[in-house]
């Protein structure tokens, strides 16, 4: 909203400076988001009355004009407008006036540049000065004639003192809640409020009004019809005739511009200068063109289509509150007039709608039609529930003065439902207790008056509020604590903290685990990455997560390439991959903690995941050594890191992937398993896809379901036990399986069997190639034996070991490599 | 036989002087020590000896075993240390070579911030839970006091998914979904991602992330003073000790009084810089006393409990500790722009 001091200071009389002013605005919630400083375009021009015009002697096109210009006496002017004429209020620019327009003025805009105007001799008369078109005043691009000054300006001013032209505008952040600052008297009063000052209600003269429903409109007065009193309860309704249509007066156009609206004519200016002065929207229509002289406010209906005045058809549904006539609808009631109603150059009789509709119906079609106008903006915030017919009295003021218009009846105002009484009880304490300060009840009394509320008082620490009818976010004890905080801008409030409390938080294994994943992936060397869940179709069908589940769409996203939630964090991750291989990188190590998303139960649905991608160099060799390249064995090292940080090693098993995961390689990936789920994968990028995304070296990744291991946070109470006394005795045992058999199920296999002096399997070579037969390969064990109580003999072991033997090639089809 | 004793000895050691090799030791050992050496033979002929001189050749022959041993181990000793001397001059390292290792890591500065707040929260006795992304419409809105079509809720582009539900705009919906379930006193931090309609940007991004923060007990106990103690004493351990801090009013639909929480530009330090418009104020977190609708929504009676709430974005808090001015570089994940947070990463850890 933007706030012209000029015009602020009809309502308010402030001595402080602007940025005291735009300090305590901010502080008190309306922020001040920009000060605008607008300078004249033009000095030395003054108004004058138009005494005389007669015919130049000497050229048929020029006139020869003598003026009145107050106290500073009389000039004779040579002039070639057509408008000229006598008893017209004009701009008299004398000699040494400078004008930064155009045309006759020096067209530079800045006032500094304008060199100042001399006497000039017309063709053979003297010219005292010039009468100046607002091209030359630099007001507007109008150069048809000269500017005519309303009648009642006072000859002999100063012209941009008039105009006010030296003006600074505040440009406030309105929030949604305060509508009632969408005015400059609603503006006025919060200043008044916040400095202390009276503040000045404009008090048009009074205008009758009749609150009878009639049915039957007359010529001249037209009758309204409330049929959605829930949309709409209250309709005020104001006919006028003897209109004609202009152009406004400079001052009120140049006051709608720095408001940052359009100057349309006389009639149209009048509502528009009336919305911006009260904040309540009031709209025009051409009464001839009204069917039956009848208004009715209805929903739709069965009306399936109207023409706005910007000319744009719009789509109606039966639901939109309008205003129409006995045949046919008028207007988006509260968002914009019809083409079929809208005030015209040739209009002479209107009525001017002055109403309260319902902010979440104007809400509603504003936002479905994608139509935001003033109106409706003010709409959907509330306006004053009270303001109706001061707004008519307001606007048919400025119409009689400016546009020749007098009312031909009483406000028709109708008031379908009666606003709710709204009295609040306030406990002073129960305010003391949201704020944490007490503010003396005499202060308070003062705050909650200067914001226009009624106050009496209730009895000890107890007030009786009537919030005015312009407050409608005032409903109770937290709003008015909000209004007397507000206007002291909270710096009354101390800042407490909390006495503290000795309660020790309940252990979060949620983010222990998150803790104890990172600190587990930085020390494998993995960088942390964070990517956007927004995905494209193509890369959630690539990449399908864990559980491959149906993508969720985002019905509303950015674009096609946005427009699902992620089922993986791996696509995400290869992008960065692929980011930084296009900018120097040669490896990229990172992880990624974060939500996939997935239809579960036929309804979206959230999980949490870790992921990873190695490519490159992983661990660094001695200089001119060969580095370790990321590879599938560097990142199963990864995995198996992660679970024995959580105690786990044992009970995870890692199985061929296969074709589980397409977009892994069929031989070097494997599904990863605890307690029997599959909780992730890793392995190798299926050559395709490193292929089509320019990997040259393999690229290897994992993703797991991370809360698996939320069971492992806190470890279970471990039994420590003394170191053996004893020593272990080892015998090597190798075993000669298919190529296909895994080892580690050769090793676990062998761990399962009973014997009472084995402590432990451990694989230690695999070998394939002579003399190991063609698809065969050696699978070499070490085999640790011991006794608690004594120092194992040979023979004891090597009974045991060979008993081991026996039982192992049977139960793996083995034979023994000799 | 003790000449012969005699001549063995007075060989070996004049073959185990100084400066003997490796090869003439071990000759020596072998001649003399070995299982067909010379004294091996001797004690074979011990038979020839007569009995009485027995002992004695057996003592000469045990002294001279023992002596060329001695010798031999002093030898080969020497030998030893010799060779060590020598590989010490030639194994010289170029210890200005890098050494070998896998290296380490390191944290997402938004991460890094995200700890750094929880934990300051954490100490000032706050819990932290973690809330869903994926909402529906009374847990973002409704609850929060956002009627339907109300003009606040466009202050948020939201993302719509199937089934009425949402991506969360907000992390407030943790104000909601704690509250359901539990009763005060509750001192709650909830972080996580929210969602809303932003092309990816300098400022913005469509998806980032929040930390929401409340505090709820008997009505009274907890009032708008405490919630500007927390909030200050939050961001001077976060921005530092000197940081301005103040509180000016705003609107929220979910708290009632509302308060913008600004902190002296940290650019300028309050003298007014293009950061901070020239006001010397950076906004840096939205707060305010829980609205009684909210309390209404999850049962609680707010005359009977009060608190407040706040909630601030991680990514834009980090961009202006930072001092960076772009959105997207925490989602780019550039190595060139993250390794500079190695050191920080340490340190956090």
């Amino acid at each position: 909203m933007k706030l012209p001091l000029s015009w602020l200071k009809e309502f308010v009389t402030l001595e402080a400076d602007i940025d005291e002013l735009g300090r305590r605005l901010t502080m008190a919630g309306l922020e001040v988001e920009g000060v605008e400083h607008s300078a004249p375009t033009f000095d030395g021009v003054f108004i004058a009355k138009v005494l005389h015009v007669e015919r130049h002697p000497n050229a048929d096109r020029l006139n020869l004009c003598e003026v009145d210009a107050g106290p500073a006496g009389h000039f004779k002017v040579v002039c070639g407008a057509p408008n000229a004429r006598a008893g017209m209020t004009a701009a008299l620019a004398k000699v040494g006036a400078r004008l930064a327009g155009g045309a006759h003025g020096q067209g530079t805009g800045k006032l500094d540049d304008a060199v100042p105007l001399q006497a000039a001799v017309i063709r053979g008369v003297q010219s005292e000065g010039m009468l100046c078109s607002e091209l030359e005043l630099g007001l507007s691009g109008d150069h048809q004639g000269i500017l005519e000054l309303p009648a009642d300006a006072p000859a002999g001013h100063d012209l941009a003192n008039y105009l006010q032209m030296a003006d600074t505008v505040l440009d406030l952040a309105i929030t949604p809640n305060r509508g009632d600052c969408l005015s400059i008297l609603g503006l006025a009063r919060e200043i008044a409020a916040l400095f202390g000052l009276r503040l000045h209600v404009p008090r048009p003269r009074a205008i009758k009004a009749s609150t009878a429903a009639s049915t039957n409109g007359g010529a001249s007065v037209p009758a309204v019809e409330i049929r959605a009193s829930e949309l709409c309860p209250r309709y005020a309704a104001l006919p006028m005739e003897r209109i004609r249509i202009g152009p406004s007066p400079v001052l009120i156009r140049r006051r709608l511009e720095l408001c940052g609206m359009r100057a349309l004519n006389n009639v149209v200016d009048a509502t528009n200068y009336v919305m911006l002065e009260l904040g309540q929207p009031l709209h025009a229509f051409d009464l001839d063109r009204i069917a039956g002289g009848k208004i009715v406010v209805r929903r739709a209906e069965s009306d399936r289509e109207f023409e706005t005045l910007d000319n744009v058809k719009r789509a109606l549904e039966a639901a939109d509150l309008m205003i129409a006539d006995g045949e046919k609808p008028l207007a988006l009631a509260g968002v914009m007039g019809g083409l079929n109603s809208e005030v015209s150059a040739s209009t002479t009789r209107i009525v001017l709608e002055s109403a309260y509709f319902e902010p979440m119906t104007i809400a509603r079609t504003a936002r479905r039609l994608g139509l935001r106008s003033e109106a409706s903006y003010r709409f959907e915030r509330g306006i004053d529930r009270a303001g109706q017919a001061l707004a008519l009295m307001r606007a048919a003021e400025l119409i009689r003065r400016y546009a020749g218009g007098r009312e031909t009846g009483p406000i028709v105002d109708l008031e379908a439902r009666p606003a709710p009484y709204r009295e609040i009880e306030l406990d002073l304490r129960a305010m003391t207790a949201i704020l944490g300060v007490e503010v003396p009840p005499a202060e308070v009394r003062r705050r909650l008056k200067a914001i226009g509320a009624t106050v009496t008082p209730a009895g000890r620490h107890r007030l009786k509020v009537l919030p005015p009818p312009f407050r409608p976010d005032v409903n109770e004890t937290a709003d008015l604590a909000e209004e007397v905080a507000r206007l002291a801008g909270l710096a009354e409030i101390p800042a407490i903290v909390p006495t503290r409390s000795a309660v020790v938080n309940p252990p979060n294994p949620a983010r222990a685990l998150v803790r104890r994943t990172r600190e587990v992936m930085l020390g494998c060397g993995l960088v942390e990455a964070k990517t956007i869940a927004f995905i494209a179709p193509s890369e959630n069908a690539r990449y399908g997560g864990l559980d491959n589940r149906e993508p969720v769409r985002v019905t509303n996203p950015l674009s096609a390439e946005l427009s699902e939630m992620r089922r993986s964090l791996l696509p995400g991750l290869i992008a960065a991959l692929r980011f930084n291989l296009n900018r120097e990188a040669t490896a990229f190590h990172a992880f990624e903690l974060g939500k996939v998303f997935g239809i579960r139960d036929g309804i979206p649905g959230e999980s949490e995941r870790i992921a990873a991608v190695s490519y490159g160099d992983y661990a660094m060799g001695m200089v001119g050594q060969p580095a370790i390249k990321a590879g599938f064995w560097t990142i199963k090292g990864i995995v198996e890191a992660y679970f024995r940080a959580f105690g786990v090693p044992q009970t995870a098993r890692f199985e061929p992937a296969g074709t589980a995961a397409p977009y892994l390689h069929p031989g070097r990936s494997a599904t990863v398993k605890l307690d029997g789920n599959i909780v992730g994968v890793l392995g190798e990028l299926h050559p395709a896809e490193a292929l089509r995304l320019e990997l040259n070296d393999p690229c290897v990744l994992f993703e797991l379901d991370s809360q698996h291991l939320l069971a492992y946070v806190s470890l279970a109470r471990q039994a420590i036990k003394a170191p053996p006394r004893f020593p272990a005795i080892r015998r090597d045992l190798a075993l000669v399986v298919d190529r296909d058999f895994p080892a580690d199920r050769v090793r676990s296999e062998i761990s399962a069997i009973a014997s009472p002096l084995l402590e432990s399997v451990e694989l230690f070579d695999v070998y394939e190639g002579a003399p190991i037969a063609q698809g065969r390969k050696s699978v070499a064990l070490a085999c640790r034996y011991r006794a608690n109580d004594r120092t194992l003999t040979d023979e004891e072991v090597n009974r045991a070991h060979a008993a081991l033997i026996d039982q192992a090639k049977a139960l793996l089809g083995a034979e023994l490599r000799q | 036989m003790r000449e012969q004793l005699e001549e063995i000895r007075s060989r070996a050691l004049a073959e185990l002087g100084e400066g003997a090799t490796e090869a003439q030791i071990e000759n020596v050992r072998v001649r003399v020590l070995g299982r067909t050496g010379e004294l091996t033979e001797i004690m074979r002929r011990m038979r020839e000896v007569p009995n009485e001189e027995r002992p004695a050749v057996g003592r000469l022959i045990n002294e001279l075993k023992s002596e060329v041993e001695s010798r031999i181990a002093a030898l080969s000793e020497e030998l030893k240390r010799a060779d060590m001397e020598r590989s010490l001059g030639a194994a010289r390292l170029d210890v200005t070579l890098p050494g070998m290792h896998i290296p380490r890591g390191w944290l997402h500065p938004v991460t890094l911030s995200r700890e750094r707040m929880l934990d300051i929260f954490s100490e000032m006795g706050f819990e932290v839970v973690e809330t869903q992304d994926v909402e529906d419409d009374f847990h973002n809105f409704g609850a929060l006091n956002f009627p339907a079509d109300h003009p606040a809720r466009e202050m948020q582009d939201t993302f719509f998914l199937p089934g009425g539900l949402l991506l969360r705009t907000h992390t407030s919906n943790g104000q909601i979904r704690v509250m359901e379930r539990r009763r005060p006193p509750l001192a709650i931090v909830c972080p996580g991602n929210c969602y809303r309609r932003d092309e990816l940007s300098v400022r913005a991004s469509p998806m980032f992330s929040q930390i929401e923060g409340f505090m709820v007990d008997r009505a009274g106990v907890i009032t708008m003073g405490h919630l500007k103690g927390v909030l200050t004493e939050f961001l001077r351990a976060f921005f530092g000790p000197d940081t301005g801090v103040r509180f000016r009013s705003s609107f929220f639909p979910f708290t009632e009084p509302s308060a913008e929480v600004d902190i002296s530009c940290l650019l300028c330090h309050g003298a007014g810089c293009r950061v901070c418009k020239q006001s010397g104020w950076t906004e840096i977190l939205g707060s305010g006393m829980i609205h009684p609708n909210v309390l209404r929504a999850v049962g609680y009676d707010p005359t009977e409990f009060s608190g407040f709430a706040f909630g601030m974005g991680v990514e834009r808090t980090s961009l202006l500790k930072l001092g960076v001015d772009d959105l997207r570089l925490f989602f780019e994940n550039d190595l060139r722009f993250l390794s500079q947070f190695r050191s920080a990463s340490e340190a956090a850890s």
